[in-house]
């Protein structure tokens, strides 16, 4: 496997490690949040949710220090232009769509199922939060493994 | 809609200068993915990117590329 793919690679593992991790420590405190709200909490819950909070921070922390290594290998190859091509810019650019159209549609449900349920600012924001990183994150690097799956 | 689809000679003169796609992606600076994706009409080039192919393989850009109407 020559320098790009292999970069290439390293890149899509961690943008699902970074999307996947944050979605899984922010989805645990909004369960967290929901559960003491509602009134919801069993002896599972209090288990289960403080569990997954710590494995989706570890999992963050582990995908920041991905994150940091994996710059340090991009801006140490002479490869940078090439991973970062035109095609490259126009994957960023469909997540980006998809990520903001995703967005927009969870705040139309959001705003649907205030007139319903009642629920706080915190859990809104951190819906949208979980949505409008993870989203674009996944869709980015689902583009550019199914591309690299069908070039090879 | 765009009624234009870029008709490209990408492959065929691949073959005749006996170049891989990961060695005309390291000849223009861009990923094999790219050059794939080019050659399989899923992404249209910019013009830079359009005459590197063109000096690569040794042809004229019109050559390379062309419009058809659908």
């Amino acid at each position: 496997m020559d320098e790009v793919s292999k970069l290439i690679g390293q890149r899509n593992t961690m943008l699902f490690w970074v999307a996947i991790s944050f979605a899984v420590w922010q989805g645990g405190q909004l369960a967290d949040e929901i559960v003491h709200l509602r009134g919801w909490g069993t002896e599972m819950s209090n288990l289960v949710i403080p569990f997954a909070v710590l494995i989706g921070a570890l999992g963050w922390v582990a995908a920041m220090i991905m994150m940091l290594n994996y710059a340090s290998k991009l801006g140490r190859s002479r490869k940078q232009a090439v991973i970062q091509d035109e095609a490259y810019g126009q994957d960023q650019a469909k997540a980006f769509r998809i990520g903001y159209i995703t967005l927009i549609a969870v705040i139309s449900g959001l705003m649907a199922v205030d007139l319903m349920i009642d629920f706080t600012a915190s859990i809104a924001i951190r819906i949208l939060l979980i949505v409008g990183i993870s989203v674009p994150i996944l869709v980015f690097a689902s583009i550019n493994r199914a591309d690299a799956e069908e070039a090879a | 809609m765009n009624p234009h689809i870029l008709n490209n000679r990408i492959k065929e003169l691949r073959a005749r200068n006996n170049l891989t796609q990961a060695q005309l992606a390291e000849a223009v600076g861009v990923t094999r993915k790219t050059i794939n994706t080019v050659e399989n009409r899923v992404f249209i080039p910019s013009t830079v990117l359009a005459l590197k192919l063109a000096k690569a393989l040794d042809v004229s850009v019109e050559e390379l590329f062309s419009l058809k109407e659908e």
